[in-house]
């Protein structure tokens, strides 16, 4: 093969990078989706470099989280213009926490300004927030839904809609929406609580049942949701859901349980943030079994366990289970993931379907690491730098 | 004498990049290159030192830098016992205390040498360096007083700390930041929010418990605390070194980020803006935050208010006729006119800035504070 | 017919022989209910702390059977299939049934429990037995699991050859002396705390260096009590320095004269609710057990992690 399309996509950029190789010279075409982008070619001593050098970018760009542009995750599907499970992704990488959404599902996303036209065609997917005192979210989701862009809509992002008060709910939003659904006919995607630090801690959010967005939604792809505290699914049911993203400091076990008894014959990506104790995760890992047993999501394909506590316990029972064989990615990341853990991903099978896996931010050591690498998957083991030695990440402030 | 014969000379960190980027401008001008006197030898040895300077040359100081022994040897001459390990905070208040002798000293030193020219007095450097010495004399200046932040001057005993920051908290609507009285760059700054009793702190902190021992480092991670167990363990180290509070001000955004700028005022002329653009409360530069395009932020917020900025930040620096050039630190609010913060008298380093053609360093070289004075 | 889980609930309790079918969890714990009549299917059912006897088999739960401390439970159903089953403490329970299906099986303080099935399938997930006093092998069938939990099985001295177990296992207490070949670089626990093979397994070559150079005090608890305190104490060559009587027993300050270092300086005491022998370090100044264990009392032990989001 001596060409290869890989495209990325997260809460902050979508892109392209394709290379080709011919003789001994290489040409890297990369950019944003969507763009020409800009080309590179580089010649070599001979074609034997020129292919090495080729394949080496290539593994370079699948360990950063490219895939391929016709891969299963990648592609559109049958429908033509559905989205492609890549765009379900939430954020990657720690760091990105503390960062509000540049995209959602693979478009641009914008603040709301109701003195400017909305862009036409769904290309851009607002955000419509509350910040500080200005209690700017439902006055300008409600002018939105009044233009006829929002019938072209597909996706929305529902900032923080609390402000000031860091207790407010989302009922309000959620009734809007539902209100309104019929002028947002398009609608695929749906991000209730694109909220930062900053705006609201993540356990300080207050989250409610989302059911009424599925029932008034027949056409939703996507839920992505951020924020534990009462958040809740109590009827989880949903005949065309493809992706559910739950961020949170700590999901109830009674939420975990709903997840474990939903109807989401769809379902291809799902991503439970379960996170610790202290912030409401009270669930185990016996909570995860049906998921676990493959049985309920015959079309998953991503499976984010992330931001856990009890990462290990996890890591030991999953390796057994039915649904590892079938899924393509498993993600971990961002929890206290151990040795212990580690060493049971050994035993991960390398003979189903299971292409990428995920550790990022995680507390293994080099030994386990190197173990890790030999596997013939591709593993994400980076952790951010403030989890390397301390002294690298302390910086000393300079007099100014 | 010519511009072109006059001789430089730079206090300042020999091995630093702002001395060398310096040297290399001036090199480019044709200027004989600077020579650097090593803060570590003025501290250690005294003012005598600077005899060595030319008659009739120009003497910019520059930042002290941070190497280890050079901040060990302020704290010494600030009377302090506790020198801080690489990135922690501590001794603030006595790295102060001997920056601001030694500033005296200088001071003492250059009227006896009304022949060197000084990019910046002593005097408006120990002003500058002093969060509060600044406050009080924006707040002198009624008509500037207006255009800062609510700001308070926060006790240095713990209880009577908590007892007025808790009042000021409230006042400003749940969300303040606390800094200390002395740091720079984004040393300490902490955001703290109160809401429905709960409390919350941003800061580039990382706590470092050992043995009961509360430690506190510098971390280019920017952390989010709720406990209040965390919360009063910061406090109770940053609180004795000094510490002033100004309400959070609900910044403009560019690209869904927080934004705010640094204006390097030189001789008079505020063309050096940075839009310091962050997804954290904290905006300083060095913490991985992005400098936003100023052509993207006019667009975003319209050209007249940073027109508005940069007219704030002249009349700042107006405040410190002594100084050639500062770097002043302006908030601009998604409504309303715009805020300063604080002027930094080294806040002048940010290679790569281009205006009008020129660097920082090829604008602060091409001016002098002679030729300064004589338009006042 | 279709009900919520409360309606469910109660009409498990009021005895109705109607059949109940749903969507969720019931929730019987702590209630006096003594069997089930009806016939449930259910997600999770939590009967803990229940006088049930005998679960039907007319109840069918797909994921948690929760019948944790039912201290009359003697009987389960044939065939029980669930995604996890948890009969923690249940002091009468004597086995477990045939053709018994679940990943994960939580059985600690079963004083009772000594039957394993002929057939059954418990496999994928996690199985405790902990301080199961009467089992005195494991299964042929078991397995492959997470997590394997025997500590306190004082009568069971070897596992079968081929069991997998991906996670640790915890065998502290317990009289398994080795591990079969399959489990050779299985991570090993003694009554929850991690601790290398050798502590595990060749608790004789142990010596007071290493204890002493262990910084992690839980771990350094377990490594006292495999190569014996007395051993360590004299080894050492501690001195009392201080002693008196608390809550857990007799107290020892003891002082540990090192070369090259300052002098260690600990406290030998009894946790006394759970009756272990600790050996806490104190400040080299300190001179009685009263000022240690004040010290003590007022040192936070670092937490091992730092959740990653501190949200």
């Amino acid at each position: 093969m001596n060409r290869r399309e890989l495209v990325f996509m997260d809460s902050t950029s979508n892109k392209f990078w394709n290379i080709e190789l011919a003789g001994d010279s290489r040409t890297v075409t990369y950019g944003r989706a969507g763009t020409e982008g800009q080309s590179k070619t580089k010649s070599f001593a001979g074609e034997e470099a020129a292919k090495k050098d080729f394949a080496k970018l290539i593994a370079e760009k699948m360990k950063k989280g490219y895939v391929d542009a016709d891969s299963a995750t990648a592609s559109t599907g049958d429908a033509g213009d559905a989205l492609p499970v890549l765009a379900f992704r939430s954020i990657l990488k720690h760091e990105d926490i503390s960062h509000n959404a540049k995209t959602f599902i693979g478009k641009r996303v914008a603040d709301y300004d109701p003195e400017k036209k909305p862009a036409a065609g769904g290309k851009t997917v607002y955000r419509f927030r509350s910040d500080y005192d200005e209690a700017n979210c439902i006055p300008h989701l409600t002018h939105f839904l009044e233009t006829n862009a929002a019938a072209e809509a597909i996706g929305i992002v529902i900032g923080n809609w609390a402000g000031e008060d860091s207790d407010g709910d989302p009922c309000e939003v959620i009734k809007l929406l539902c209100d309104k659904c019929d002028r947002l006919s398009s609608l695929k995607a749906i991000y209730l609580g694109d909220i930062v630090s900053e705006e609201n801690e993540m356990s300080w959010i207050h989250q409610a049942d989302v059911t009424p967005l599925l029932e008034a939604f027949p056409k939703l792809e996507l839920l992505r949701t951020r924020g534990g505290t009462d958040l809740a699914i109590s009827q989880p049911k949903h005949a065309s859901l493809r992706g559910l993203v739950c961020e949170s400091g700590g999901l109830s076990a009674e939420f975990v349980r709903s997840i474990g008894r939903a109807k989401f014959p769809a379902l291809e990506h799902l991503e439970l943030w379960l996170g610790t104790e202290e912030y409401g995760g009270d669930s185990t890992v016996e909570d995860l079994q049906p998921i676990l047993s493959g049985e309920l999501f015959p079309n998953l394909k991503y499976l984010g366990l992330r931001n856990c506590e009890f990462a290990d316990d996890i890591a030991a029972v999953i390796v057994n289970s039915p649904l590892v064989k079938r899924i393509e990615t498993l993600d971990l990341s961002l929890s206290v993931l151990t040795d212990e853990g580690g060493r049971a991903l050994l035993s991960l099978p390398t003979d189903g379907l299971l292409k990428h896996v995920s550790l990022h931010y995680n507390f293994l050591t080099g030994e386990v690491t190197k173990l890790l690498n030999k596997l013939p998957i591709k593993l994400d083991l980076s952790k951010p730098s403030h989890m390397e030695e301390d002294d690298e990440w302390r910086f000393v402030a300079v007099g100014e | 004498m010519s511009f072109r014969q006059q001789a430089h000379w730079i206090l300042g960190d020999p091995q630093s990049r702002r001395v060398s980027d310096y040297r290399e401008t001036a090199l480019q001008f044709g200027l004989p290159a600077p020579r650097c006197i090593d803060w570590i030898d003025v501290i250690k040895e005294g003012a005598d030192l600077l005899n060595c300077i030319s008659v009739d040359s120009r003497l910019r100081i520059d930042s002290f830098g941070q190497r280890t022994d050079v901040i060990a040897a302020l704290i010494s001459h600030g009377d302090g016992l506790e020198f801080p390990q690489v990135g922690q905070i501590l001794s603030l208040d006595h790295q102060y205390s001997g920056l601001s002798r030694i500033l005296r000293v200088l001071n003492d030193w250059s009227i006896s040498r009304p022949d060197v020219e000084l990019d910046q007095q002593p005097s408006e450097i120990e002003v500058m360096f002093d969060k509060w010495a600044t406050h009080r004399r924006f707040a002198t200046h009624g008509e500037l007083r207006s255009h800062r932040p609510q700001t308070t001057l926060l006790p240095i005993e713990p209880s009577a700390f908590w007892d007025s920051l808790q009042p000021f908290v409230q006042s400003c609507g749940g969300r303040v930041f606390v800094k200390p009285r002395y740091a720079s760059s984004a040393s300490g700054v902490c955001y703290f929010r109160v809401c429905n009793g709960r409390q919350q702190l941003i800061a580039p902190i990382e706590i470092d418990r050992n043995l009961g021992r509360v430690r506190l480092f510098n971390s280019l991670l920017v952390r989010s605390y709720t406990s209040p167990r965390d919360i009063q363990d910061i406090f109770s180290v940053l609180a004795p070194q000094g510490m002033i509070a100004e309400a959070a001000v609900n910044k403009a955004r560019v690209d869904g980020d927080r934004f705010d700028f640094r204006v390097v005022v030189i001789n008079g002329k505020a063309d050096h803006v940075v839009a310091r653009q962050s997804t954290s409360p904290i905006t300083n530069l060095h913490l991985g935050n992005a400098r936003a395009s100023l052509h993207r932020v006019e667009e975003a917020v319209g050209a007249d208010r940073v027109q508005d900025c940069r007219q704030l930040a002249l009349r700042a620096a107006d405040l410190f006729p002594g100084a050639l050039y500062c770097g002043v630190d302006i908030l601009l609010p998604r409504t309303g006119s715009p805020l300063v913060c604080e002027v930094n008298a080294f806040g002048d380093f940010l290679p790569g800035l281009i205006a009008d053609g020129r660097s920082v360093y090829q604008a602060i070289l091409n001016s002098s504070r002679r030729c300064r004075e004589a338009l006042f | 017919m279709s009900m919520t889980p409360n309606q469910a609930r109660d009409h498990i309790l009021a005895g109705s022989s109607e059949a109940i079918r749903i969507d969720g969890s019931i929730d019987l714990s702590g209630t006096d209910l003594k069997e089930i009549s009806c016939s449930v299917s259910c997600n999770d059912l939590n009967l803990s702390g229940t006088s049930i006897q005998e679960l039907s088999s007319k109840v069918k739960v797909r994921s948690r059977l929760n019948l944790d401390h039912c201290k009359k439970l003697e009987r389960l159903p044939a065939g029980l299939t669930c995604g996890s089953l948890s009969v923690r403490g249940c002091t009468f329970l004597e086995r477990l049934p045939e053709h018994l299906t679940t990943w994960f099986l939580n059985a600690s303080d079963c004083p009772r429990l000594s039957e394993w099935p002929q057939e059954a399938a418990i496999r994928n997930g996690n199985v405790s037995l902990r301080n199961c006093l009467e089992i005195r092998s494991l299964p042929d069938w078991l397995g492959p699991l997470g997590q394997l939990d025997l500590a306190g099985c004082v009568n069971l001295h070897r596992l079968p050859e081929g069991l997998r177990v991906t996670g640790w296992i915890d065998i502290g207490g317990s009289s398994v002396l080795s591990l079969p070949q399959s489990l050779q670089n299985a991570p090993l626990r003694w009554r929850s705390v991690r601790v290398t093979h050798e502590i595990a397994f060749e608790p004789e070559k142990i010596t007071s260096k290493q204890v002493l150079a262990e910084k992690n005090a839980e771990l350094r608890r377990v490594m006292i009590e495999r190569m014996g305190y007395l051993k360590f104490s004299e080894e050492v060559g501690a001195k009392e320095i201080d002693q008196d009587t608390d809550a857990g027993g007799k107290r020892q300050l003891l002082i540990i004269e090192l070369n090259e270092d300052e002098p260690l300086v600990g406290l030998a005491c009894r946790c006394p609710s759970t009756n272990r022998q600790y050996f806490l370090r104190v400040p080299p100044e300190t001179k009685t057990c009263h000022q240690a264990a004040a010290w003590i009392a007022g040192f936070d032990d670092p937490e091992l992690y730092q959740p990653m989001i501190e949200t």
